[in-house]
C-alpha cells in the first residue's frame, strides 16, 4: 500500500505541475485585469496541437517544436487580449460582459480546432528520451516525471523572483492592486496588460507539453477540465496571488491523484467531484482562498 | 372613463389572443417535422430565457448553475413519466417511482419543484461568495450534475441515457405555457415584489439600506428563476422523447447566456428576441454544418462552425452593443407605434 | 513659468465642477489652492494630472499642452500626483512602494538617490522599509504617499490635503519636509483644508469658491484680507 501511495505521489507531482502552470497563467491574468480569461484552457490546448502538428506534419525536432508551442500559446494569449479584451476594457464594459465575451473566447476556439481538425484525439509526441525509467526499489520514476518537476520548479522559481523583485513584476503587483494610483506612477496599465498576457500564455504553453507528455492525448477538448481545474486552484491560492496558485495546482493535483488512489475503484469516476468538492469545503472556510489575495478588493467588483 | 379603458384594453388582449392561437393552428396545421421541432424549440428556450433573465438579470445573481438545475428537473419529470416497462427494464428504482405514471401537467409542477429544491440546496450554500466565486461554484454544479448523470446508474442509466419518454409537449402547450410565463414574469417584475429584485440587481448596498432584506429576495429570485427553467426543461424531455446527462452541459448554459445576452436581459423582449435569434440560426443552419455545394465546389462538414459563429457574434455584441440589441427598452405597442409613424414622417419627408 | 491653466472648464462625466480656472505655478514656488469642500480644488489637481481632461480651456507644461496626454505620459514630464486618502499599495512593503514610484527611473544610481533622499526627508520610512505598508499608521502612510511621488523627480508636485486626519504634530512635521522639498528645488501645489496652514507655507494662493477662484495674490496680501479672515480664519 505504501509503495502504491509512492508511486501515485509521482505521478501526482506531474499533474499537480501541470495544474499549477496554468493556475499561475490565470491567477496573473485575474489578478490585473479582474477577469477570469475563460479562454485560458484553449490557449492551452492551441499549445499542444502546435506541437503535434510540427513534429507530426512537418518533421521539426521535438525540442524546437516544444519551444515554438510555447510561442504559439503567447501568441495566441497576445491575439485573444488584443482582439476581444482590450476593446472591452477600452470601452469600459462591466465585468460580466467581459466575462461574456471570455466564455464565447473559450468556446470559439474549442470548436474552431473542433471544425478543422475534428474531436479525433491524437498522440502527443513523445520523444524516445522521454520514455526512459528509473527504478529505486520497486517504485518506477520516468525520466520524463523527473524532467516535468525540475522545469516547472525552475519556472515558478523564476516567476516567483520575477514578480517579487523586478521593476517591472513590481509594477505589475502594484497594478494588480490598484491600476488608477499605479497610473500615477508613470506606468502604462496597458503595457502591464500585454505582459501578463504574455508570460501567462506562455506558462500555459509549457503546461501543455507536460500534459501531453504525461497523458499523450491531443483533442480540442483537452482543455476545458484542466483549464478550470488551474482556475480553481488560482482561486484557492487567493487571487492575484502567484506563490497561492503554485501552492494550489499541487494541492489539487496531488489531491485528486491521491483520491483516486486512496478510494475504491468504484468510485473512480467521481474524480471530477473530488475537486469541486474541495474548492466548495475550502471556500465555505475561506471565501477568499487560502492565501491572501492580491487585489485591493479581495470581494471582486469593488464591494 | 375607467370602463372605456378597461374594455379597450381587453379587446386588444383577446385580438392579440385571437391573433396568436390563430398563427398556432396554421403553423401546426402546415408545417411538419423539422420545422414545427424549430418552433417549438423556439418556445422551450423562450421560457428558459426568461426563467434565467429573472435571476441572472433582473436581480443581477449572474447564475451558470442552471444547467445542472435543469438536468435534475428533467431527470425528475422524465423518471415520473417513463412507461414502467422501461424502468422495470432498465433502472433500479423505489416501488413507487417505478410505478408511476404521471399525467404531463403534475410532471410538469413536480418539475418546477425539484428545480426549485434543488438550487434551494446546491446554490444557497455559496451564497457567501461574491461575483467570480460564485461564477465559479455555479459552474461547478453543472459540472457535479453532469457527473452524478452519468454516474448514478441505478436512476439514470448512467451515459445512455433514457429513452421512450412520452411526447407530450406539442404546440400548443408551449406557446400556452410561454404566454403565461411572460404574463407571470410581466406582471412580477411591475410589482411591489419584483421591483425589490430590479433594485436589489440595479444597487445591492442601496437596496438593504432601504430596508429591502437582499437575502431574502435573492432567494426569492432564485426559486422563481429555478421553476419557470425547470418547467422549460419538462418541456424540452417531452419534446426530444429522449434524455442523457451531457444535454444541459455548458455549451447549452452558454447559448442561453447567448440569447440573454444578444436580446438584451433587461427586458422580456429582449430574452425572447435573443431566444428566437439564435433558435432559428442553430436550427436553420444545421444543414450548412453538414456540408454542401457552393458554385460547384464541395464544402467539406464543418462540425462546430455554428458554435463558432455564435462566440464570434457573443463577442462582438459584447464588445459593440453589451446591453443587447434591444437594451432596456420593451417592445411595446407604443413602440410600434412609433416605428411606424417615424417610417412614416421619413418617407413623407422624403417625397 | 512652469505650470498654467488658461480658462478651464471641466467636470467629470456630465457633473460640471470647474468654471474658467486660471492659475499658474512658477518653478521652484510653492502655490496653495484653499476653499470649502467640494469648490473643485482636487478637480483641478486631477486635470492637471491627466486623471481627467479639459472640455474647454488648456493645460500647459511649459510650452506643451497636456490635452493629449494620459496621466502615465504626464507623470514621466515631470509631474508626480499625490492624491488625497493615501492610496498606497497596501500589498507591498514600503521600500517596494517606493520602487514601484520609481518605476520610470532606469538608471541604477539615480534610484539609489532618489531612495536616499526620500529617506533622509522621512527617516520613519528607512526604519520601516521591509514592513508591509498596510500596517503602517496613518502618518506614516502619508510620508510613504509623499515619498512615493518624490521616487519620479518631479519638477512639479501636486499634493491632495497632506494634512488630512493627521495629528497636529504629525502635520507639522510634514510640512517641515514640504518645504524642505521645495527647497531643493520641486515646484508644489497644494491643495489644503486647513487655510491657515495653506497661507503660512505657500508664496501664492488661489481661493476657490463653487468651481471658480474668487480670490488670489500672494499669501501675504490674503493673510491681511478681511474677507479671508472673516471666511476662513475665523478671525473677525
Amino acid at each position: 500500500m505504501g509503495l502504491y501511495l509512492v508511486q501515485q505521489l509521482i505521478n501526482a507531482i506531474s499533474y499537480g505541475s501541470i495544474l499549477g502552470l496554468l493556475a499561475v497563467g490565470y491567477t496573473m491574468i485575474y489578478g490585473i485585469l479582474g477577469l477570469i480569461n475563460f479562454a485560458h484552457g484553449e490557449i492551452f490546448m492551441i499549445g499542444a496541437f502546435i506541437c503535434y502538428f510540427l513534429v507530426s506534419l512537418y518533421h521539426v525536432p521535438w525540442v524546437i517544436a516544444a519551444l515554438l508551442a510555447v510561442a504559439a500559446s503567447t501568441v495566441a494569449g497576445l491575439l485573444l487580449e488584443r482582439v476581444v479584451y482590450r476593446p472591452c476594457i477600452k470601452r469600459k464594459a462591466p465585468v460580466l460582459t467581459v466575462f461574456i465575451a471570455s466564455f464565447g473566447a473559450s468556446l470559439g476556439l474549442r470548436f474552431s480546432f473542433m471544425m478543422f481538425f475534428t474531436d479525433r484525439r491524437r498522440a502527443f509526441p513523445i520523444p524516445e528520451f522521454f520514455e526512459k525509467m528509473y527504478f529505486w526499489g520497486e517504485i518506477a520514476i520516468g525520466l520524463r516525471d523527473i524532467i516535468i518537476f525540475v522545469t516547472t520548479i525552475v519556472i515558478m522559481s523564476l516567476v516567483a523572483c520575477f514578480i517579487k523583485y523586478t521593476r517591472l513584476g513590481t509594477a505589475m503587483r502594484g497594478v494588480s492592486f490598484d491600476t488608477k494610483t499605479a497610473q500615477l506612477m508613470g506606468i502604462n496599465s496597458a503595457r502591464i496588460i500585454v505582459a501578463a498576457f504574455a508570460i501567462g500564455s506562455a506558462l500555459a504553453g509549457i503546461s501543455a507539453i507536460e500534459y501531453g507528455l504525461t497523458f499523450g492525448i491531443v483533442n480540442p477538448g483537452m482543455g476545458f477540465t484542466p483549464g478550470l481545474e488551474g482556475f480553481i486552484a488560482a482561486v484557492l491560492g487567493g487571487i492575484g496571488n502567484v506563490p497561492g496558485a503554485m501552492i494550489g495546482g499541487f494541492l489539487i493535483g496531488v489531491g485528486e491523484i491521491l483520491f483516486v488512489a486512496l478510494l475504491p475503484p468504484e468510485l473512480s469516476p467521481l474524480r471530477p467531484l473530488f475537486v469541486w468538492a474541495l474548492l466548495f469545503v475550502i471556500l465555505f472556510l475561506r471565501p477568499t482562498g487560502l492565501f491572501r489575495p492580491n487585489v485591493k478588493f479581495a470581494g471582486i467588483w469593488g464591494e | 372613463m375607467r370602463t372605456r379603458e378597461n374594455l379597450l384594453k381587453l379587446g386588444k388582449v383577446s385580438i392579440g389572443i385571437g391573433v396568436a392561437a390563430g398563427i398556432l393552428l396554421l403553423l401546426d396545421t402546415y408545417l411538419r417535422g423539422f420545422y414545427i421541432g424549430v418552433i417549438i424549440l423556439f418556445g422551450i428556450n423562450a421560457i428558459v430565457c426568461l426563467g434565467v433573465s429573472i435571476t441572472n438579470s433582473h436581480a443581477n445573481i449572474f447564475s451558470l448553475g442552471f444547467g445542472g438545475i435543469m438536468l435534475i428537473a428533467a431527470y425528475a419529470t422524465s423518471l415520473l413519466t417513463l412507461p414502467v416497462a422501461y424502468k422495470s427494464q432498465f433502472l433500479q428504482l423505489p416501488l413507487w417511482l417505478e410505478n408511476a405514471q404521471w399525467p404531463f401537467v403534475p410532471a410538469l409542477i413536480a418539475a418546477g419543484i425539484v428545480a426549485v429544491f434543488s438550487s434551494v440546496v446546491l446554490v444557497l450554500p455559496a451564497f457567501r461568495l461574491r461575483g467570480h466565486y460564485f461564477i465559479l461554484a455555479s459552474i461547478g454544479i453543472n459540472i457535479v450534475m453532469t457527473n452524478i448523470g452519468i454516474n448514478l446508474r441505478a436512476w439514470t442509466h448512467g451515459p445512455l441515457g433514457l429513452r421512450n419518454i412520452p411526447f407530450y409537449t406539442n404546440i400548443w402547450w408551449i406557446y400556452g405555457i410561454l404566454f403565461l410565463t411572460i404574463f407571470f414574469v410581466w406582471k412580477l417584475l411591475h410589482s411591489k415584489f419584483g421591483r425589490a429584485f430590479v433594485a436589489i440587481g440595479k444597487d445591492q448596498t442601496l437596496a438593504s439600506v432601504l430596508g429591502v432584506n437582499v437575502v431574502l429576495y435573492k432567494i426569492y429570485a432564485f426559486i422563481i428563476g429555478s421553476f419557470i427553467v425547470g418547467i422549460g426543461g419538462a418541456l424540452w424531455v417531452h419534446h426530444i422523447g429522449a434524455m442523457n446527462p451531457h444535454v444541459f452541459e455548458l455549451v447549452f448554459v452558454f447559448q442561453i447566456i447567448a440569447m440573454l445576452a444578444i436580446g438584451g436581459s433587461g427586458t422580456i423582449s429582449g430574452a425572447i428576441l435573443g431566444a428566437a435569434i439564435i433558435t432559428f440560426f442553430t436550427q436553420l443552419a444545421r444543414p450548412v454544418q453538414e456540408g454542401f455545394i457552393l458554385f460547384g465546389l464541395k464544402v467539406p462538414p464543418l462540425i462546430g462552425l455554428i458554435q463558432v459563429l455564435i462566440a464570434m457574434i457573443i463577442i462582438l455584441v459584447m464588445i459593440y452593443r453589451p446591453q443587447g440589441l434591444l437594451g432596456r427598452h420593451e417592445i411595446r405597442w407604443e413602440t410600434l407605434h412609433e416605428a411606424v409613424r417615424a417610417a412614416h414622417r421619413r418617407i413623407r419627408g422624403q417625397t | 513659468m512652469l505650470l498654467s491653466m488658461k480658462d478651464v472648464t471641466t467636470g467629470y462625466a456630465k457633473a460640471q465642477i470647474l468654471k474658467d480656472i486660471s492659475l499658474k505655478v512658477n518653478k521652484k514656488e510653492i502655490v496653495a489652492l484653499v476653499g470649502a469642500n467640494g469648490a473643485g480644488k482636487t478637480t483641478t489637481l486631477q486635470c492637471i494630472a491627466g486623471v481627467i481632461k479639459p472640455w474647454v480651456g488648456n493645460v500647459f507644461l511649459e510650452e506643451h499642452d497636456l490635452a493629449s496626454f494620459a496621466p502615465y505620459q504626464i507623470v514621466a514630464m515631470g509631474i508626480s500626483y499625490c492624491p488625497e486618502g493615501r492610496d498606497i499599495f497596501a500589498n507591498l512593503s514600503v521600500f517596494e512602494n517606493l520602487r514601484i514610484g520609481a518605476y520610470l527611473i532606469r538608471d541604477a544610481r539615480e534610484f539609489k538617490l532618489l531612495l536616499d533622499r526620500v529617506y533622509s526627508l522621512f527617516p520613519r520610512l528607512y526604519e520601516r522599509r521591509r514592513q508591509l505598508s498596510g500596517s503602517l499608521s496613518g502618518g506614516e502612510q502619508q510620508m510613504l504617499a509623499i515619498g512615493r511621488a518624490l521616487m519620479t523627480n518631479p519638477n512639479l508636485l501636486l499634493l491632495d490635503e497632506p494634512s488630512l486626519g493627521l495629528a497636529p504634530i504629525l502635520v507639522e512635521g510634514i510640512y517641515n519636509t514640504i518645504q524642505e522639498i521645495n527647497a531643493s528645488g520641486t515646484a508644489i501645489l497644494l491643495v489644503e483644508q486647513n487655510v491657515g496652514l495653506a497661507l503660512e507655507i505657500s508664496s501664492r494662493t488661489y481661493v476657490f469658491e463653487k468651481g471658480e477662484i474668487s480670490l488670489s495674490g500672494t499669501s501675504a496680501e490674503l493673510r491681511d484680507s478681511d474677507y479671508v479672515k472673516a471666511s476662513y480664519l475665523g478671525i473677525v
